[in-house]
């Protein structure tokens, strides 16, 4: 935990607080960048994040808590989200998932010991014709087999 | 085969520089409306081409843009929904994949049809990756004249910003949307008022899908007639079907409006696979009423899917073969609604989390008599009565699918 | 405009909402997260009718009506609904007994079970008998349930001064969270997590306590169920009736209801119409229970005897006080206090003038926010104003004040104002409640505000843009004078520039102070300034008077002065003390006699040769006059502790005791037409009341004053070493004041 952001995050906030009207407005953004650098929002940030919109803690707090893709503790290295909605699950998401689950030995919302996979079960991301998709990080893999997901997990973490 | 117009010169390679979409002819739809139509033509010509919106309700785009006082001096936005989350919908990622540009350029012309000098794109969180090329797309737009100050010289302009959300459904409903951008939990407001009166921070608010908007520079261009003929007298242009589930090519497929459903799975999307045979079929999105086999020679238009008890939606298909259990849909289904539940409400809060947790019950074993009519009982209190449009989304696809596969959920 | 509703015809005017119409037809529809107060949130979903023409059921409590509407508020269709809706929130809801077919028995049957953890039926709640969900249930006609209960909770929250918090009984109405942010604009409480798993929670799932609380409890006022209750009263009986009356407590003049059972306090809550309207603060809230029944009462007269203070009888007490007074007649100082009723102070004034013949009478607190800084000046300077007026408003100027926790009504007002959109600039060098809306802030504190105070009245002067007809007296000297300033600085030139820029696009303007701004040396000139502000802007001015009675007791104190406040050298010497005020600081030095009319055993009585027992506010019948200027007869709800006496009638003994009895004083009704009689500003407030309207006493107005000079500082003052800032709540001498000071620090961090 530190005590505050560091001058380029600030830098970068100060960009988003241009682009709206008013500062509560750039919250979700804001709270996009502080994840991608801190890779979640703890409770230090939450407050750093209020007093930098001029909102209530608990403003941030209700926010932060509705939208599924802000994670308040640390995930692993490596997010994987796997996709489980009908298309996906028509073509073999469940299966993923389940290999996963046994693979690393894993519930969905849990991280790996050695800190290096978090598993996910999300809703659909929007690539239901290349299904089963799963995201690692940022990126989006389509159309996998059992054989791909291990070959994934092999390259990443 | 049909004329494509959206995608016909996407390139599969991945997104068209501002370069090659200028050099096949685009921004000539905005060129022409910003140095030769007056605001009030563009609005006109779009009206008559009965361009109905892309994101699930089905409304007209330009009777939508006349509810916008256009004489108020207080500024105006536009946000176009990019949130799109409805489960089996994939065509606003293609467009926003393959050709960025095609999006702002509409977006320049519902501007100037309206008198909007800010816009936000408001691109669903789990796009990360198209919401920054999105925004390299705005600066090279600007760097080229296309957006910002004094657009082709014509003195108009318009500034476009892009804002992520979060993961949450429901802000794909507008006024949810507008909450989220505002930097609140999405959760529905209050209608009326509706957000052409009073929208996004209090201002007059235009909120259309990406693929309505996608439609324009093909309106301004060629007309309203050329529209009205690629569709349906009342529900003009071509759609973009997102096909997934048990085809041969799943995939986006730029078809007429009022394509029959039969042929956009057999021909288009190629069938299902050998040795397997067509079980149902949900026509508009995850939450559209399921379609069974016999039903399927429905014309995709607005009207069409309403007379057969379902809705075009999203024009999401997603096709099920006979491999696939009706309790894995109804378990997926009920799944996402109660995850996707905003909470404010009652019925919906309540309603989606009963029918899941009896859901659970039975695909864990724990099955009882009646376990069907307490869901559907529970589905028929959401039905009509919650806040928003979620209670109906939430219940109609559950209901339908205890109407047509009782016996096999029964079992 | 015409509408229909179940057959019955209306007539009306404006838009009111569906909801708002049946009412007035007499037509019951149940609600849930409907709150008159508050914005319209139709989420429970129980107040669904019927529209003709439409095919959805709408939320009565969100649809305003048209022409020619026709409203079906219970088909057979409407109250199936409700029964499916009621029946999914008491799938979430401890709800056994609701439907229990041995209800009506209950009471026989049951015993002591009542003190249990969590509630699981109704029985068990603290809510039973005056829960809402209780009475929709009644009137829906739920007979059973479809659905296994459910208990959503994690145990009840007692981490909290006042407040205990149990989710287990919340329905998710919203109330608490909305009346937090739209009234009090606290925002401690918000909506947590998403679908079947939102609740009602704080930041980090703090404690109340440390997330901004203030504990005004209204969250407690609006919950539908037993989810927010007050501790104190978790488990008590039931009221057996309501008595109203006004809290003494600070200067807003709250009506608050007193409930008693057996004629002994249950608890405490707001009443609905002026000033506060259903809202209270944690002072009338929570403490008055403990307040009158406190142990530090005095409850019979003492004396000294050999050293010692010993209980004794009025009678002894009365004949010690007279014979002690008696020996120091026109050397007698006598100290008041603004918290007391109009004919209290009266009385002690008339007995202090017309039979002691006092060398000085006096308020205990600091009247200067009235008197336009002149300690000693006889003109009081406060146009009537309402909390509604304040409402309006659509800028704000506030002074050194955190309006929440000094004037809680007026920042409710504020808060109003604000979320419609008005602006404020916040002057002083502390940290304030509402730092986190001021548009611009100005760290001054008392001593540095008149430099900023003069930039802005020269740069609006300068502009010329006055709000005023014609010359008001004075602007050609206040001119002059402006010119001969040297320049604001350039930084100082910006912040003032949005600050005019405010000022052209919304009017009105409200200047907000209280005491402690215009106190000290620097007072007389801030409080001109802000005089000529407010006239040259058309604002209001309004000064915030901490005491229940301020406003009330600067009149009276200048009709018994008349116009001739003593200097406070001449308080010095005298021989003899009445002191009837707080005086927390109080050391007997050389008086030779003193008599303490007080409330609370404490430091100032402990050295009094006699001590008097008075009652307090709930105990006694009077007048009062709020910071509005509001007059406010409160009548006693309580009977007075012990042998308490009230202050008028200890006056009238005094006298008695003293020989020289005064008629006006032995009743109230005398005490009052005397007051009347004497006093021509109350006389003439008191004639708007017979009109029925609100009575505002009206000191002199910008219309009828103009422009004041500007008083030169006094520079040979050093502000640190003298004039301590006072603390809102010293003036209150009693016992639980302090807890209230603790909770507020807590608060602030």
């Amino acid at each position: 935990m530190t005590t505050g952001f560091s001058e380029g995050l600030r830098a970068r906030i100060d960009n988003i607080f241009a682009r709206y009207p008013n500062r509560r407005s750039a919250l979700l953004p804001v709270l996009h960048l502080v994840q991608r650098e801190r890779g979640f929002i703890g409770p230090d940030d939450e407050i750093l994040v209020a007093g930098l919109c001029g909102l209530r803690p608990v403003e941030v707090r209700e926010v932060l808590t509705f939208y599924t893709m802000f994670r308040r503790e640390p995930a692993g290295r490596r997010l994987l989200q796997v996709c489980t909605n009908l298309s996906c699950a028509i073509r073999g998401g469940g299966r993923i998932l389940d290999h996963l689950r046994r693979t690393l030995g894993l519930e969905p919302g849990q991280t790996t010991p050695d800190g290096r996979f978090t598993l996910v079960e999300v809703e659909c991301l929007g690539a239901c014709d290349k299904g089963p998709c799963l995201m690692v990080g940022e990126k989006l893999h389509e159309g996998l087999t059992l054989e791909a997901v291990d070959k994934l997990l092999r390259e990443s973490g | 085969m049909a004329e494509k117009y959206l995608t016909r010169s996407f390139d599969p390679a991945g997104p068209r520089s501002f370069k090659t979409y200028a050099d096949t002819g685009g921004y000539s739809g905005a060129r022409k409306a910003l140095a030769e139509m007056t605001p009030a033509m563009v609005m006109g010509e779009v009206k008559a081409a009965h361009l109905r919106g892309r994101g699930g309700a089905g409304f007209p785009a330009g009777l939508k843009w006349g509810f916008i006082p256009q004489a108020s001096p207080a500024p105006k936005y536009l946000c176009v929904n990019a949130d799109e989350g409805e489960p089996g919908t994939f065509k606003d990622r293609y467009i926003l994949a393959h050709d960025p540009h095609l999006l702002l350029e509409g977006v320049v012309i519902v501007s100037y049809a309206v008198g909007i000098h800010k816009a936000y794109v408001y691109v669903r969180g789990e796009y990360e990756e198209l919401a920054r090329r999105l925004e390299e797309a705005i600066s090279e737009a600007v760097s080229q004249g296309a957006l910002g100050e004094n657009i082709f010289g014509s003195g108009f302009s318009l500034n476009v910003l892009v804002h992520r959300g979060a993961g949450a459904y429901i802000c794909g409903e507008e006024t949810a949307l507008l909450e989220s951008l505002e930097g609140y939990r999405g959760q529905p407001r209050l209608k009326p008022p509706f957000p052409a009166s009073v929208g996004l921070f209090g201002n007059s608010t235009v909120i259309n899908n990406v693929e309505t908007l996608a439609n324009l520079p093909g309106i301004i261009l060629h007309g309203a007639d050329w529209f009205l003929g690629l569709g349906k007298p009342k529900d003009g242009g071509t759609r973009l079907y997102s096909v997934s589930g048990s085809v041969v090519k799943p995939g986006v497929y730029e078809l007429p409006t009022g394509t029959s459903l039969r042929e956009i799975i057999f021909t288009h999307a190629g069938g299902l696979a050998p040795g397997r045979t067509l079980k149902a079929v949900i026509p508009g999105g995850l939450s559209s009423a399921i379609l069974l086999p016999g039903e399927i020679d429905v014309a995709m238009d607005c009207d069409s899917l309403a007379a057969a008890g379902s809705m075009i939606g999203s024009a999401g298909i997603i096709v099920i073969d006979d491999g696939v259990s009706m309790k894995t849909v109804l378990d997926r289904v009920t799944k996402f609604y109660a995850h996707e539940s905003c909470g404010q409400c009652t019925p919906c809060r309540v309603g989606t989390s009963w029918i899941r947790r009896i859901v659970r019950r039975m695909n864990g074993g724990g099955r009882r008599a009646d376990d069907l009519d307490r869901i559907a009982r529970l589905a028929e209190a959401m039905k009509g009565r919650t806040f928003c449009p979620f209670g109906d989304a939430a219940a109609l696809p559950v209901l339908a699918l205890i109407g047509k596969f009782r016996t096999e959920l029964e079992g | 405009m015409r509408i229909t509703i179940d057959g019955r015809v209306l007539e009306t005017s404006g838009a009111p909402t569906i909801l708002d119409a049946a009412r007035r037809l007499g037509i019951s529809i149940p609600t849930l997260c409907e709150h008159r107060r508050l914005v319209p949130y139709a989420a429970c979903r129980i107040c669904l009718v019927e529209i003709a023409g439409r095919k959805l059921p709408a939320p009565a409590c969100a649809t305003p009506v048209e022409e020619g509407m026709e409203v079906i508020t219970n088909s057979p269709k409407i109250q199936a609904l409700r029964r499916e809706v009621l029946d999914l929130i008491l799938s979430e809801h401890p709800s056994a007994c609701l439907i229990c077919l041995e209800k009506e028995n209950c009471e026989e049957a049951k015993s002591m079970i009542r003190k249990t953890g969590e509630p699981t039926g109704c029985i068990l709640c603290p809510a039973d008998g005056r829960c809402d969900l209780q009475k929709v249930v009644t009137e829906v006609g739920l007979k059973g349930l479809s659905h296994p209960m459910t208990y959503r909770g994690s145990g009840v929250r007692r981490d909290d001064p006042f407040i205990d918090r149990d989710d287990g009984l919340c329905i998710l109405c919203g109330r608490c969270v909305r009346v937090c942010h739209e009234i009090r604009g606290a925002d401690a409480i918000a909506f947590v997590a998403r679908g079947s798993r939102v609740t009602v929670g704080t930041s980090m799932g703090k404690r109340l306590l440390d997330v901004g609380c203030l504990f005004c409890g209204a969250c407690v006022d609006v919950c539908p169920t037993g989810a927010l209750t007050e501790r104190a009263v978790r488990y008590a009986s039931k009221f057996e009736e309501q008595r109203s009356f006004i809290c003494g407590l600070c200067g807003q003049g709250c009506r608050l209801g007193l409930r008693l059972r057996g004629g002994r306090p249950v608890d405490v809550r707001p009443e609905d119409g002026s000033p506060n309207d259903g809202q209270a603060c944690v002072k009338g809230r929570f403490v008055i229970g403990d307040l009158l029944g406190h142990p530090k009462r005095f409850v019979r007269p003492m004396v000294r005897r050999a050293g010692v203070l010993v209980e004794t009888s009025w009678e002894d007490a009365l004949a010690a006080a007279g014979r002690g007074l008696a020996e120091h007649k026109g050397k007698t100082a006598v100290v008041c206090s603004a918290r007391d009723s109009c004919e209290d102070l009266w009385a002690l004034g008339r007995l202090s003038r017309d039979v002691l013949h006092a060398s000085s009478v006096r308020l205990a607190e600091d009247s200067a926010a009235y008197l336009l800084g002149c300690p000693d000046g006889a003109e009081i300077y406060a146009p009537p104003m309402t909390v509604d007026e304040l409402s309006q408003a659509r800028i704000f100027f506030i002074f050194e004040e955190s309006l929440h926790l000094t004037a809680p009504i007026f920042g409710v007002a504020v808060n109003q104002a604000l979320l419609k959109g008005a602006k404020l600039v916040l002057v002083g060098d502390g940290e304030y409640c509402l730092d986190r809306y001021a548009a611009v802030r100005v760290k001054a504190g008392p001593a540095e505000a008149g430099g900023f105070l003069t930039s802005l009245l020269r740069v609006l002067i300068n502009k010329n843009n006055s709000h005023d007809r014609g010359r008001p007296a004075g602007f050609e000297s206040l001119r002059q004078v402006l010119r001969t300033l040297p320049p604001d600085s350039p930084t100082a030139s910006v912040k003032l520039d949005r600050i005019v820029g405010f000022l052209e696009k919304r009017r009105p303007a409200a200047f907000i102070f209280g005491p402690r701004f215009v106190a000290g040396p620097w007072g007389h000139r801030n409080a001109a300034l802000l005089w000529n502000l407010a006239g040259h802007t058309g604002g209001l001015y309004v000064p915030v008077g901490w005491e229940a009675n301020a406003r009330g007791a600067v009149e009276i104190m200048a009709e018994i002065n008349r116009g001739a406040f003593p200097r406070s050298a001449e308080l010095n010497k005298p021989r003899a003390l009445i002191l009837a005020g707080p005086d927390a600081a109080f050391k007997r030095a050389g008086e030779e006699f003193v008599v303490a009319l007080d409330a609370f055993h404490g430091d100032a009585a402990a050295q009094a040769d006699v001590v008097l027992p008075r009652t307090v506010f709930a105990e006694q019948e009077g007048m009062f006059v709020n910071a509005e200027g509001r007059l406010q007869f409160s009548s006693a709800a309580v009977t007075p502790a012990g042998e308490a006496r009230l202050i008028r009638s200890i006056a009238a003994d005094l006298a008695r005791a003293l020989g020289a009895g005064v008629p006006a004083l032995e009743t109230r009704d005398a005490a009052f037409k005397d007051l009347i009689g004497a006093v021509p500003s109350l006389a003439e407030a008191i004639r708007i009341v017979r009109g029925n309207r609100p009575a505002l006493i009206a000191g002199k107005g910008f219309a009828a004053k103009g422009f004041v000079d500007i008083p030169d500082l006094d520079m040979t003052f050093d502000p640190a070493a003298a004039f301590p800032l006072r603390d809102p709540d010293d003036y209150l001498n009693f016992p639980t004041a302090l807890e209230i000071k603790s909770l507020r620090t807590a608060r602030r961090r």
